[in-house]
């Protein structure tokens, strides 16, 4: 185990006679899941790190993480965010302040600003370890032709990159951040069959065995079996597919043997437990709280990356926020970073700031990886502040006027029905999901959003707060009157919940310019940093897809004997509508978190803000990584794909800049 | 000596008439006596005094589990009392149920005044993880008493069900010891 006291933490004072040395290669912004990668692999290739980060280094220590756990559990609304302190110095978002937007009101009461014509529903956090402590861990590849939405289907743009370029650094991020899958489950769905057969590596296994699936999954897919679903008229199977985990399952003794493990000289594949005591969390428990944290940390997060990167060569500095990227005028390269360290008594009161500068020694490299939101917003407020209402690009980076633009988001379609009487689905255990009906890959994708059902093993717990609504429910029937109590409360319950079916779509979206993060004079925070402000639409493309998928469920429904209880009203927050057959009809969506399309990578300086090598255009020796970086959504879950993209990135600097 | 009536068995009494869980059961959560006290507290001691003699009573006058819950149907929610009375005994339901204290309705906070603590709240960690309805539905607390790595994989079990497999599993085992 190593000690966190001997660990990767440095004082200010430390670090500000380090830089003054020109001891750095490199300086990382933000130690969450792109940064404590980035930051361990760098480390590895023996160049010395410095990573900034904006939260606190409570989830570093065994109590910190430990008093998490408990705020979730007094606390009354249970939002992702509720574990993690607000903090005014490095303010995050909150579902809690979403709201409808009326016309040209902007809704300003939280930390991010929505500007509408929808509320941006997706959040994040700002502390050590970043928004993988409270990540679901849903880690599957995205599809090869996520990368040429363009070519093959007319819609959005192509990635600069193949799939196969990268797919090498798939099979590394699968490693550290331990996924749990089948391949040839994960092949199903692919439906070209050259780009199945390039899938995988010829041999390739994942580290450990697909999570066993739910009673639930089960279930369902034995029900669904030979059942197909019709899109753009074309036939689809309806399947029940195991969903990649990064939480920890039973290793699998033939990925020994596969050539990736073999080329990386290693032996077989031990889970990584707990960071505080690494006996804990060896396998998934069954906790069901993955989000927004896993009390024995068999899911993923970035503190297993932070733990096991080398003390000599990493330094993490927290509380200490950036906010300027100092560009040179003359070499157009950064010659420093802005940073303000907090003390951290300072929620209410003034507080106690210091001021410094990170500089990397000369030929060094820095690399920001806050998060797709706040990279996008260091970048408009660094050099002059790209605030104005007027398109005239500022900022750093910026010659493309792309940064903040083509935000993407997986908006998130509940629907939810109740499966006959006297079934039991076994609600309510295991992971949130561990199976999922997929429609990502096919030739509807030139007329329609593509998109992945999870099956949501909680029920009706985020579609209408089982089993608390049930519980509530029973006791105030709608006469008011005749409560149901004793052993007739306790059985309902049971049967009622046993019931529920739901799944959760993760629908696709183009990247479109308008849609965008920005900043504004008068949205400032604690610190008198900008705070984002989002603009953000749907489009029809994602619309019919939305349409598409709850046509999937109506069937699925159809098929179980179900009977569908979705209700998507005009009052919600997340309500958009367009016509079918000449009549209006609404879908709610909510976030998925998959925050992407910020600052995204490109062929060509004129339309994006990174290559290939997530090398800014505009300056030599700043890098940008993490999901903003990417041209398309596609319909997975992004942080897999943008951990394999860090691991390029290390890969790009160790062996060319450093 | 008149009986007095704010003792913590009263208390687990009356809830276990409420929530379909025995006194074992409730007892065994750890949690009866916070329970009891947060109530008291709350509401106050004459009121919670009002509500424990009248389970006294329904308890005296009833011989049946269905005598008890027609009692209290018509007792605590249906009787003179029904607005005093009948969203406190609510309110200790939701409480063992899910560990939340739900501020009492309006009109009762106007009518009989109410404790600066009577706020929407998770009373404790603790009532959070013991509540009742993760047991009632057979799943567990989300991020509490974890079942274990691939528990999820088989059917849930079915406690209601379970109680008459047991007791046909001892009539055969009976009737086969019988037969030998
Ligand atoms: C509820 C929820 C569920 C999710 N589930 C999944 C899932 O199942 N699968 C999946 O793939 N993805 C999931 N995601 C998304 C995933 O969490 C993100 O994609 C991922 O964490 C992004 O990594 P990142 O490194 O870019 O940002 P983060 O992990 O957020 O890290 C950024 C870090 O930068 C720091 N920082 C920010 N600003 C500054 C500054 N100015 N100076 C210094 N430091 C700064 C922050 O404090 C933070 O530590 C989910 C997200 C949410 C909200
Ligand atoms: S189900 Fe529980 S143990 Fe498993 S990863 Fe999620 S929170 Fe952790």
């Amino acid at each position: 185990m190593i000690n966190y006291e001997k660990g990767i933490e440095a004082t200010p004072e430390e670090v500000a006679e380090k830089v003054s040395k020109d001891y750095y290669d490199v300086i990382i912004v933000g130690a969450g899941f792109a940064g404590s990668i980035l930051a361990k692999e760098l480390g590895k290739g023996a160049k010395k790190v410095l990573i900034l980060e904006a939260g606190r280094s409570t989830s570093i220590r065994p109590e910190g993480y430990d008093s998490y756990v408990t705020r979730f559990q007094e606390a009354l609304a249970k939002t992702p965010n509720s574990p993690y302190p607000e903090n005014p110095n490095a303010p995050q978002s909150s579902v809690l302040f979403q709201r409808q937007i009326q016309a040209g009101q902007a809704v300003d009461n939280g930390y991010q600003v929505y500007l509408g014509p929808q509320p941006f529903m997706s959040t994040f956090t700002r502390l050590t370890a970043g928004t993988s402590l409270h990540w679901l861990g849903t880690s599957m590849r995205m599809v090869p032709s996520d990368f040429e939405m363009s070519k093959r289907f007319g819609r959005g743009v192509n990635w600069p990159i193949s799939y196969t370029d990268l797919q090498p650094y798939y099979q590394d991020a699968e490693y550290e951040i331990g996924v749990s899958a089948d391949v040839e489950e994960q092949l199903r769905d692919i439906q070209n069959p050259e780009d199945k057969g390039n899938y995988f590596e010829k041999g390739y296994e994942y580290p450990m065995h697909q999570i066993p699936k739910t009673h639930l999954d089960k279930w369902l897919g034995k029900k669904l079996e030979g059942k197909s679903f019709e899109m753009e008229g074309k036939k689809y199977p309806m399947q029940v597919v195991g969903t990649p985990q990064s939480r920890n399952g039973m290793p699998n003794p033939k990925y020994a043997d596969s050539p990736y493990n073999k080329r990386k000289k290693r032996g077989h594949y031990v889970p990584r437990g707990g960071v505080h005591d690494p006996r804990m969390g060896q396998r998934c428990e069954g906790n069901t709280a993955c989000v927004p944290i896993c009390p024995v940390m068999a899911k993923y997060n970035g503190l297993k990356s932070l733990y096991s990167a080398d003390p000599e060569k990493v330094d993490l500095l927290t509380q200490a926020v950036v906010t300027n990227i100092e560009i040179d005028p003359k070499t157009q390269q950064v010659s420093g970073l802005d940073y303000t360290v907090y003390d951290s008594e300072t929620s209410a009161a003034p507080g106690n700031y210091q001021k410094f500068v990170a500089r990397t020694r000369k030929g060094g490299a820095y690399i920001v990886a806050a998060h797709a939101i706040e990279t996008a917003k260091l970048l408009l407020q660094s050099g002059t502040p790209a605030t104005g209402n007027n398109e005239k690009c500022g900022g750093v980076a910026n010659s493309s006027d792309m940064v903040g633009r083509n935000l993407m988001d997986h908006p998130y379609l509940l629907t939810w029905g109740l499966v006959p009487r006297g079934t039991r689905l076994g609600v309510l255990r295991g992971p949130l999901v561990s199976s999922e009906v997929p429609m990502r890959d096919g030739a509807f994708r030139d007329a329609h959003a593509a998109f992945r059902g999870d099956v949501r093993n909680g029920g009706w717990d985020f579609a209408a707060g089982a089993p608390y609504s049930n519980v509530l429910g029973l006791l105030a029937p709608g006469d008011g009157k005749n409560p149901v109590l004793g052993s007739k409360l306790r059985r309902q319950l049971y049967e009622d919940v046993q019931r529920q079916l739901s799944f959760g779509f993760e629908i696709e979206q183009l990247p479109d310019p308008a849609n965008r993060v920005m900043i504004r004079e008068e949205y400032r925070d604690k610190l008198g940093a900008y705070r984002p402000v989002i603009r953000y639409d749907m489009g029809e493309y994602s619309i019919r897809g939305m349409q598409a998928a709850k046509r999937l469920s109506d069937s699925i429904l159809k098929e179980v004997g179900g009977v569908d209880h979705t209700v998507y009203q005009e009052s919600d927050t997340g309500y958009v509508f367009h016509y079918e057959d000449g009549k209006k009809v609404g879908y709610t969506f909510h976030g998925s978190g998959h925050i992407v399309g910020t600052h995204r990578m490109g062929t060509n300086r004129g339309d994006s803000v990174v290559n290939s090598d997530q090398q800014t255009w505009d300056h030599e020796n700043l890098y940008l990584v993490g999901c903003g970086n990417f041209p398309t959504i596609g319909t997975s879950n992004p942080s897999l794909t943008a951990a394999a993209l860090a691991f390029k990135c290390a890969d790009h600097l160790i062996k060319k800049v450093l | 000596m008149s009986k007095r009536y704010d003792s913590v068995d009263d208390f687990v009494e009356l809830s276990s008439e409420l929530t379909g869980f025995s006194v074992a059961e409730l007892e065994g959560t750890g949690l009866a006596e916070s329970h009891f006290t947060e109530v008291r507290e709350l509401v106050g001691e004459r009121i919670f005094g009002r509500l424990l003699i009248t389970w006294d009573k329904i308890r005296n006058e009833s011989k049946s589990s269905k005598a008890r819950q027609t009692g209290i149907h018509k007792e605590i929610f249906g009787s003179e009392w029904g607005d005093l009375l009948g969203p406190i005994a609510l309110n200790i339901v939701r409480l063992w149920y899910l560990g939340n204290w739900f501020q009492m309705p309006r009109e009762w906070r106007h009518k009989y005044g109410a404790a600066a603590n009577d706020q929407t709240r998770v009373v404790s960690a603790e009532a959070y993880r013991e509540g009742l309805v993760w047991d009632a539905i057979c799943a567990y607390p989300t991020a509490a008493k974890q079942p274990g790595f691939g528990s999820w994989a088989f059917p849930p079990e079915d406690p209601y069900e379970k109680k008459a497999a047991t007791s046909r599993t001892t009539k055969t085992r009976a009737r086969k010891k019988k037969s030998t």
